[in-house]
C-alpha cells in the first residue's frame, strides 16, 4: 500500500478546496459581493484543517499496513497538535 | 489585491523549494507594505505556512522525496517543544536566546557549505526514522530543541528542521527540503484554527495571499525536480544567514526587510 500516495491525495483533494473557496472569494471581493468574508473563512478554515486531515489519513492507512509504531507517532501528533491549540487559545 | 497575490507566489516557491514556511519573508511584507498589526501579520503567515506545506507535500510524497515517517516521528517532539516554549518564553530573556540562535545559525550555514553534498537516490519506504539508537535521540533531542526554538523566537521551524535532517540524518537536501515541507503543515495547523477562531485574520488581505501561497508551492515542488541539489543547498544557506541576521537585529529594535 502506497500511504505517501494516500496521504497526498487528501491534501490534494484539501488543495482544490481551498482554491475554490479562496478563488471564489478573490472574485466576490473584486466585484464587491456581500459573501466574499464567508467564502474566505471557508477557505481558510479548510487550509488550517487540511494538514490535520493530512495526519488523520496517515493514522489510518499506517494502522491499515500495520505499522503500529509510526500510528502511534500519528496519534501522538495528534495530540500535541491539540495540545499546542489549546495552549494557544489559553494564551 | 495582485501584489499580495504576488508576494504569496514567491514566498510559496520559495518555502517550498527550500522546506521552509516563508513567514520570515512574509511577516515583514505584510507589517512594512500593508502596514497590518503585526499580530494579524503573524495570524495570516501562519495560515500561509499550512497553504505552502499543503501545495508542496502533496506534489512531493507522489515523487517519493518525502520521509513521511520520519517527518511524524520527529513533528510529536517539535510541537511538544513548541508548547514548552511558551512556557520558557515567560520565564527568560529572548534577545539572549536571540542572539543565540543567530550564531548557531551562522554555525549551521558555515557546516552546510562544508558538507559535501549526499545526491543519492532516495527510496520513500526506506525511512531514517529507523536510524541507530544514538543519532535517534539527539535527532529528537534537537528536534524538541527546534521546537522550542521556534515557539520562542517566532520562526517556522524549517530553518531547524532541514539542517537537523541534512547536517545528522545525512538525507539529501531535496529530501530534507520535502519532508521539512511536509512537516511544517503539522506544526502550524493548530496554532492557524485558533487565530481563526480569535478572528484577527484580514480576509481581504489572507484570501489573495492564501491562494498564491498555495499555487506558488506546487510550483517550487514541481521546480525542485529540476533544479540542482547544491542549488537548493545554496539557496537555503542564503535564506540561513538571512533569517539569522534577521533574528538578531529585530531584537535590538531593527527590522529589515
Amino acid at each position: 500500500m502506497n500511504i505517501a500516495a494516500k496521504i497526498s491525495k487528501a491534501l490534494n483533494i484539501g488543495g482544490m478546496v481551498i482554491v475554490s473557496c479562496l478563488g471564489a472569494a478573490v472574485i466576490a471581493q473584486l466585484l464587491a459581493w456581500p459573501f466574499a468574508t464567508t467564502l474566505a473563512k471557508i477557505g481558510i478554515g479548510i487550509t488550517a484543517g487540511t494538514p490535520i486531515a493530512g495526519v488523520i489519513v496517515a493514522a489510518i492507512y499506517l494502522r491499515r499496513a500495520g505499522e503500529t509504531k509510526y500510528f502511534c507517532y500519528a496519534l501522538i501528533l495528534l495530540l500535541m497538535m491539540f495540545l499546542a491549540g489549546m495552549w494557544r487559545l489559553v494564551v | 489585491m495582485l501584489l499580495i497575490a504576488i508576494c504569496g507566489f514567491s514566498a510559496g516557491m520559495l518555502g517550498s523549494l527550500i522546506g521552509i514556511g516563508g513567514g520570515i519573508i512574509i511577516v515583514p511584507i505584510l507589517v512594512l507594505i500593508f502596514n497590518l498589526p503585526i499580530k494579524s501579520a503573524v495570524a495570516i503567515s501562519l495560515i500561509s505556512v499550512c497553504a505552502t506545506s499543503i501545495g508542496g507535500a502533496s506534489r512531493y510524497l507522489v515523487s517519493g522525496q518525502t520521509d513521511f515517517r520520519l517527518g511524524l516521528f520527529l513533528e510529536t517532539t517539535t510541537v511538544a517543544g513548541a508548547i514548552c516554549g511558551g512556557l520558557i518564553a515567560i520565564l527568560v530573556n529572548q534577545s539572549i536566546i536571540a542572539i543565540m540562535f543567530s550564531i548557531l545559525l551562522f554555525y549551521t550555514a558555515i557546516a552546510m557549505i562544508k558538507k559535501k553534498e549526499n545526491v543519492d537516490d532516495f527510496n520513500s519506504e526506506d525511512t531514517r526514522a529507523e536510524s541507530g539508537g544514538l543519532i535517534k535521540y539527539i535527532v529528537l533531542t534537537l528536534s524538541f530543541a527546534g521546537g522550542i526554538l521556534s515557539s520562542l523566537l517566532g520562526v517556522g521551524g524549517g530553518i531547524i528542521k532541514v539542517p537537523i535532517m541534512n547536517l545528522i540524518l545525512k538525507l539529501p537536501i531535496k529530501v530534507s527540503a520535502a519532508t521539512s515541507t511536509y512537516m511544517i503543515g503539522s506544526t502550524t495547523a493548530a496554532g492557524s484554527i485558533v487565530y481563526l477562531i480569535k478572528g484577527v485574520i484580514d480576509y481581504q488581505v489572507a484570501a489573495p495571499l492564501i491562494l498564491g501561497t498555495y499555487l506558488g508551492s506546487g510550483i517550487g515542488a514541481k521546480l525542485s525536480g529540476r533544479i540542482y541539489s547544491n542549488a537548493i543547498k545554496y539557496i537555503f544557506i542564503i535564506v540561513l544567514l538571512y533569517s539569522a541576521v534577521t533574528i538578531a537585529l529585530k531584537h535590538f529594535g531593527i527590522n529589515l526587510l
